[in-house]
Parts: structure tokens; sequence; C-alpha cells
């Protein structure tokens, strides 16, 4: 394979990994959009034990792994307990936060940020998928994964039935942000040099949008989302110089047609406003025949 | 000395809480934050430094600059808010975002990524309150930021539209009920608060004496922490907060250093988030019911 198409294909394979763990959270109906901090804190811890400590890289993914979690079961904890609001407003201090606190950070190269990781390879990313890729296959199959399905749907019909929705949703969190995590640290040991800023902003959105192009319903609309939106810079190289006006614009267009994303059932997330009141005159009328006759 | 970073710190605190205000307008107005406004404070002050630049006068150029702010907050209510379905509380913010996105490639694009520097009003004006000095351009600041902000207040408080935009934001279907226009309270409601965030970023300009096509983030930032602290959708609080904040920073950069000015704020808001998360001054219902 030529050095071109496996790093085309390692930088597929890790926004793939990055939408798939954004997916996580999505799945409970709770957006953030500080993702790329969780993306930092992998890459910086992994980077810490490989180039500091000279550990070996997948045992640096699975620290970064836990590091990220926590980060992100503690940001989880203060944001869930309130309102969507919030949780946008906190998740996005957050992911400045991170980047602040990286480059006044001294050990860790501060704003120059660190150089020399390397040892990414096909086989790591993309194992890491097939075990990202069979926790969710598992998932969506298993009571938590209709837990998370009901809190995003109805989360006072999920609390009515009993759900602990903010530890749930913590628990999504975390196990998100874990993931986003082992892609930050992947993507930092095959950049070789990382800076806080490379985790700033754009990367977070660029996060979101992998997985809202896709469709939040399936995981794997999040996975072709990260594929779409990654190859079409490499065919369309215009892109390169144009790209924050075209993602840009496609959020805006994206979020007024098709909010739930470009894969899935309008049905199950309720359709255009007119679709919808069609359908509910029509069930109307269908109750109304129903009715007994004197 | 201790005046003059007082001094200096309400005046940061005071273009802080006009950005902070135009969020908790629109945040009263459709229970939606919209996260283009940074960007639009951003693009109304680059406007208004070229402006200055070609030799018009500071008056122009601030009008140019509020009237930039409000026809963009209008573009962006009509891209972000009007058509997107209110069944995901998310979708707004995603949009809004892209159209942030759109806004500072835009300007980079037709003004280049290089700070701009903003020329000086009343460069000849200094004065000597005794415990502080005011130049010209933080005179101009100080006396701007405060009659927008009892403008708005005045607006709010006495006038019908401002009555029906707080209607609007305490019960939306009552009031139109009562026979309020409400879609255009709510375009007045963005329009009102891309004219407070042109202000605040020209303003901000001119104390910095700079503006950046990166500066929208960090206003955004900013007004953010300033919404949380003082209670999102406060009108009140959003104001306190704001000088609050805007002195922490001066004094912090003064006494402290200048490399803990932001991280002394994000400590602030994170303990405020734990032990009173509807904010230092959210009392009333309509901000209790956002927590």
């Amino acid at each position: 394979m030529s050095p071109y198409a496996e790093a085309v294909l390692l930088q597929v394979g890790i926004n793939v990994l990055l939408a798939l763990g954004y997916w996580i959270a999505v799945s409970t109906g709770k957006y953030s959009f500080g993702h790329a901090a969780f993306m930092a804190i992998g890459a910086y811890a992994a980077s810490m034990l490989t180039l500091n400590f000279a550990w070996p890289l997948p045992v640096a993914m699975l620290v970064a792994a836990v590091v990220a979690a926590v980060a992100g079961a503690v940001i989880g904890w203060m944001a869930l307990r309130l309102s969507l609001l919030y949780l946008a407003i906190i998740t996005f201090i957050f992911g400045q936060l991170v980047e602040l606190l990286f480059a006044q950070w001294d050990y860790v190269g501060g704003a120059t940020g660190m150089i020399g990781m390397t040892g990414t390879t096909l086989t790591l990313v993309y194992s890491s998928i097939a075990v990202v890729v069979v926790y969710l296959v598992l998932l969506t199959r298993s009571r938590l994964g209709l837990a998370y399905a009901a809190i995003r749907e109805d989360e006072r019909a999920a609390t009515a039935s009993g759900l602990r929705i903010t530890r749930i949703a913590v628990g999504a969190f975390a196990a998100s942000a874990a993931v986003t995590g082992v892609a930050g640290a992947l993507a930092a040991h095959q950049l070789m040099i990382i800076t806080p800023s490379l985790f700033g902003p754009q990367q977070a959105l660029l996060i979101i949008l992998y997985c809202v192009l896709g469709g939040v319903q399936y995981f794997w609309g999040a996975a072709v989302g990260a594929i779409v939106l990654s190859v079409l810079p490499i065919w369309f190289e215009w892109l390169n110089d144009w790209y924050m006006i075209v993602y840009g614009l496609l959020f805006v267009v994206l979020m007024i047609v098709r909010p739930q994303g470009l894969i899935g059932r309008s049905e199950r997330s309720g359709g255009g406003p007119l679709l919808r009141r069609l359908r509910r005159d029509g069930a109307v009328a269908v109750e109304r025949e129903r009715e007994p006759v004197g | 000395m201790l005046g003059q970073q007082l001094f200096n710190g309400v005046l940061l605190g005071a273009t802080f809480a006009l950005v902070a205000l135009g969020f908790n307008l629109v945040v009263g107005a459709m229970d939606r934050l919209n996260f283009a406004l940074g960007e639009t404070a951003m693009v109304s002050a680059v406007v208004g430094a070229v402006l200055m630049e070609t030799g018009l006068p500071f008056a122009v150029a601030f009008l140019a600059a509020i009237a930039t702010g409000g026809l963009l907050a209008v573009i962006v209510y009509v891209a972000s808010f009007r058509y997107v379905s209110d069944r995901f509380p998310t979708a707004s913010i995603l949009s809004s975002l892209g159209m942030g996105l759109v806004l500072t490639a835009v300007v980079v694009k037709v003004f280049g990524s290089d700070q701009r520097s903003v020329p000086d009003v009343l460069a000849g004006v200094d004065l000597d309150l005794g415990l502080f000095r005011v130049s010209g351009a933080q005179l101009v600041i100080i006396v701007l930021a405060a009659l927008m902000t009892v403008g708005l207040y005045v607006f709010l408080d006495r006038t019908v539209w401002g009555t029906a935009i707080r209607g609007v934001s305490d019960d939306p279907t009552m009031v139109a009920l009562l026979g309020v226009p409400v879609q255009r309270v709510i375009l007045l409601t963005f329009t009102l608060s891309g004219v407070l965030a042109g202000a605040a970023g020209l303003l901000t300009g001119l104390a910095y004496h700079s503006v950046s096509p990166f500066d929208g983030f960090t206003s955004t930032l900013t007004a953010l922490m300033v919404i949380v602290l003082g209670g999102l959708g406060s009108v009140t609080g959003g104001v306190i907060a704001a000088l609050v904040i805007g002195v922490l920073q001066t004094l912090t950069v003064a006494y402290l250093s200048a490399t803990l000015r932001d991280l002394i704020v994000f400590v602030l808001v994170g303990i405020v988030l734990l032990v009173r998360p509807q904010g230092l001054f959210g009392r009333n219902a309509g901000v209790l019911e956002r927590v």
C-alpha cells in the first residue's frame, strides 16, 4: 500500500472513531460542544506516556481512554443535571478551558505542543474501530441501549419509567469521552506533533458535523458521515480553501432540511411540521371512526 | 492604582455586559442560544475599524457597526432559527455555530487574517478624577455602554414593544393569544441583540486598539461565562456578572499574573455551576425553569 493511501485510511479511520464516540453521547440526546477537549486529553495523556516513559502505544491508549472517561464523567455530572442549554454552555466552556490549560502547562510544551510521537498503524486504528463497533452493536441491543433511546425520545417518560436518567447519561458521556480520547491518542501518534490549538472549536464542530450529517439514529450513520466528510476534501482540492464556509453552510442547510441527519427515518424524529400535522389529523380521524356509535 | 484598576475592570465589564445582554435577550425570546453573536460583534468591529481608517468620524463608524450587528443578527435569525424545527433543541445552536464559522471565514477571506488596528478617538482628552484617569477612548466606551444598557432597561420596562418582548419571554403562547405578533417581537429581539453585540464589538476593539477575525470566539466564550454567572436569561444578573468578571480579570492581571486571568474566571464559573446552577442572581421563575 502506498504511504499516501495509508495516510488517508488512517485519517478516515480516526475520524470514524471520533464520530462513533460522539454518537454514544448523542444517542442519549445530549449534544456536547466541546468533544475536541476529550480528544486533546487523550492525545496528551498518551503522548506523555509514550514520549516520557516509553510506554507502548496500546497501553497508553487504554490510559488515555480512562483519563478521558474520568474527565467526561466529571463534566457530565456537572452539566447533565441541568438543561440542554447549560450542557451546551458548559461543554463549550470546557473545550476552551482544556485548550487553555494545555497551552499554559510547560511540561507538555505549552503552546508549541509536543513532538515526535509515532506508532499509529492501520491495525491499531481499525481494531479500535472493531472494538467500538462490537460494543455499539451489543449496546443498541441491550436494555442500556433502550434506556439511551428512551432518554433521547422523552426524558420525563424515561424518568417516570424508573430510569435514573442523570446517572445513565453520565455513563454514556464517559464512554463517549473514552472513545474520543482513544481517537485523540491515535491522532497524536499519527500527526507526530500536537498543539493545544489543534483541538480547538473547529475540531469540536467537525466531530459534531461527522455525526450529525450521517444521522444520529444509527451509529453506522455517524460512521458514514465521517467517511464522506473525510474523503470529500481529498477529492475536491478546492474545498481545502473553502471548507470553513462550506461546512458552516452545511450545518445551516442540514439543520433546516434534515436536523436528524441524512440517514434515519423521519417518522420517529417527527418529520417536518406539516407532515407531523397531517399525521396527527389522520390519527384523530381514525380515532373518531372507531368511536362507538350511540 | 487600585482605583484605576477598578475603573479599567468596570470598563471591560461594561463591554462584556453588552454581548451578554444580547445573548440573554435571545434566550428570553426563544429559549435558544445564538452562538453566532460573538462573530456578529467581531464583524461589526471590523466594519467600524475599516470605516474609521478611511477617515470617517467615530460616530459614523459606530452607527455603521450597530447597523451591521442588527442586520447580521436578522440574517442569523432567518438562517438558524426561523426555519429550524423546535423539536430539535440543539439544532439552532449547531446552525448558529455554523453561521459563526462562515462569518469568521468570510472576514478572513475579505480582510485577511491579520489583526487590524482601531484608531484612537478623542485622543487629546485625559480626565484626572483623583482616584483614576480617564482617556478619551475610555470615556467614549463607558458613556456609550452605559447609555445602551440604560436605554435597553427603559425600552424593556416602559415601551409597548419592550413589554411585548418581556411577555414573549415569559409565555409566548399566552401573549400570542392576547394578540401580540410573536414572530415580529422575536425579530425585534434578535435585531436588538445584534445592535448590542455590534456596539460591544467596536467598543472592545476601541479598548484594545485592535480587532482580529478570531475575536468572535472569545466574545462568545466570555458572554457565556457571564450568563452562567448571572443566571441564564436574567438581564440584571447579566450586567452585574459582567462587571464582576471584568473587575476580577483586571485585578488578576494587575496583582497576580496574566496567565491566571481566564483560569480564575473558569474556576468561579465552575463553583457557581456546582453550588448555584441557576446563577448568582437568577431568582425569577423564568430562569429557574431553564436550569
